[in-house]
């Protein structure tokens, strides 16, 4: 058993998995925050699902698949904000429609590509052991500087998320922290996307943040204490799939979910001895 | 008005809303430093966007919103309703009346010591210091109606805007608000939007009734005929037993703002 694992951690392939599960555990730690607290977790749904119009776009035109879903996740998350500003459109009904405009895109443009069609569920569930030296490349730079944004930033950040109104009072650029917190969190959806899968970012980005948020009720806290979370599940994850020959996706969000109902109900069974111990000592 | 307050905010003309739709129409007012004016008005009829129009969040389509501070911007500290807030949000007392010193501090950086301490003196003369690292989420309405006073307050504001602070606090707490309020007014002036007309009026100085356009009362007397006059749709409550100002005939002032 330990021989296996020590061979298991000897590939080339899951060093970089390996690798690629602690930058996204950076990114996790600070949008996960971010998108949970200001509640963003539909519209980053959304965004994510709007993603796979711009990958099979790139698809048919022949361009690398990131590019098209990043130009459409940042477009899509600027445009619903751009729709539902001014009040013309309700913000939940915007991104139902791009969010499945986006996968019809996505699936018309694969569909109309001539000769070898890509591995559709490689795009929607992910694979953590195909990331390559060069995806590691850009989830380095993206989690550098949404590491520095969010350090720098950290006060505007955390008022914005809580208050906008209040903060629009204050005279502050906040149009500009806002504009590129949703550029990075379009970005780390898409970088994700080869992790984790279109289908199963939206875990990445709430479950971590929420078990964090059980122990701790602090901005600063769920930020670190998430991409741990998220790191530890991501390895446990891609163990499990590697021992039982199954998705690693799959597995991690499994994981992770089993993280949440187990520490619920630690702090369930806490909460009760408690009030068991106060009635014991009246 | 006496030469000796002078006008901090001048509204003209103002035509605003949201979008395509006008919410208030033709609204003149001018603000003083030493006014304590209650706004009135039913829902849906304008009181918060003339107060986001104020604080600079709503545009007017036409007319214009000046303020003299020759140059600077004026200071202004606002009061939300809480009901707006995410009271699950994880932010602590301190972090959120440090907020209301962002703009001193600037986007990036820390908070010094002296505005920590800032924030800590505000926190022990609204009684609530000892509550200072509790997340937001453990407060009792007046609890929070307290940590919001302090934000909007710790910027020394010449204007204080507050939205309908009494709803979800104790009328203990109310009353103490009230209090402090009149004792803030020496230094600044305040705009308050309440539901209680009953005890607005006997703090206030002058009253606005909004209704898809202000109504500029300069007292704080009210009667029913007055608010029928301005097509104020309000009823006047009376408290019991509780001295109150509201007066059932009253003679009519035709010196608002409307008729110039």
């Amino acid at each position: 058993m330990v021989d296996a694992i020590i061979e298991f951690f000897s590939y080339g392939f899951v060093r970089n998995a390996i690798i690629a599960s602690a930058l996204i555990s950076i990114l996790v730690g600070f949008i996960g925050t971010y998108v949970v607290s200001r509640r963003l977790v539909f519209l980053s749904g959304g965004i994510t699902h709007a993603s796979f119009g711009g990958i099979g776009i790139a698809w048919y035109l022949g361009w690398n698949p990131l590019l098209g879903a990043a130009i459409f996740s940042i477009v899509s998350a600027v445009g619903i904000e751009y729709l539902t500003g001014e009040k013309r459109l309700r913000e939940d009904s915007a991104i139902g429609m791009l969010w499945a405009l986006g996968m019809a895109l996505g699936v018309f443009f694969v569909f109309l590509t001539p000769g070898y069609a890509p591995d559709l569920m490689s795009y929607l569930f992910g694979n953590i052991l195909t990331i390559s030296t060069s995806d590691n490349l850009m989830l380095l730079v993206l989690s550098l500087v949404t590491a520095l944004f969010f350090t720098l930033f950290y006060y505007p950040i955390l008022f914005l998320s809580f208050d906008e109104e209040y903060v629009k009072t204050q005279h502050v650029k906040a149009r500009v922290i806002n504009f590129t917190l949703k550029i990075l969190v379009a970005l780390a959806i898409v970088l994700s996307i080869r992790a984790i899968g279109i289908i199963l970012v939206i875990s990445l980005l709430t479950i971590p943040a929420n078990i964090a948020n059980l122990f701790t009720k602090r901005f600063g806290n769920i930020i670190w204490l998430s991409a741990l979370i998220c790191f530890g599940s991501t390895i446990l994850g891609i163990i499990l799939s590697y021992r039982l020959n199954v998705p690693s996706g799959a597995t991690i969000v499994i994981a992770l979910a089993l993280i949440y109902l187990l520490t619920r109900f630690y702090f369930h069974l806490k909460g009760a001895i408690f009030r068991d111990s106060l009635r014991k000592g009246l | 008005m006496s030469n000796e307050h002078s006008r901090i905010v001048e509204i003209r003309n103002v035509t605003a809303g949201y979008g395509r739709d006008v919410v208030l129409k033709n609204v003149s007012l001018d603000i003083y430093d030493d006014d304590f004016i209650g706004i009135i008005g039913p829902n849906g009829g304008g009181k918060t966007t003339f107060l986001k129009l104020l604080i600079g969040q709503v545009k007017p389509f036409s007319g214009e919103v000046s303020y003299s501070t020759s140059g600077k911007q004026l200071p202004i500290g606002y009061l939300p309703q809480a009901g707006m807030l995410d009271k699950n949000f994880p932010i602590t007392v301190m972090e959120v009346v440090l907020s209301g010193l962002l703009s001193q501090k600037g986007l990036t950086g820390r908070y010094s010591k002296a505005q920590r301490q800032l924030a800590n003196d505000y926190l022990r003369k609204t009684g609530i210091e000892a509550l200072k690292h509790r997340p937001i989420g453990e407060l009792s309405g007046g609890q929070l109606q307290r940590t919001l006073l302090c934000r909007a307050l710790i910027s020394e504001p010449k204007l204080l805007i507050l939205d309908e602070p009494n709803t979800y606090v104790d009328t203990n707490f109310e009353g103490e608000l009230y209090e402090i309020l009149k004792e803030l007014n020496q230094r600044m002036a305040i705009i308050i939007v309440s539901h209680d007309l009953g005890t607005i009026t006997s703090y206030v100085k002058t009253i606005a009734c909004i209704n898809r356009t202000l109504f500029y009362h300069k007292s704080n007397q009210l009667s029913t005929e007055l608010l029928a006059a301005y097509n104020c749709p309000i009823q006047i409550i009376a408290h019991g037993p509780v001295p109150h100002t509201v007066l059932l005939e009253h003679e009519h002032h035709a010196d608002n703002n409307l008729t110039e």
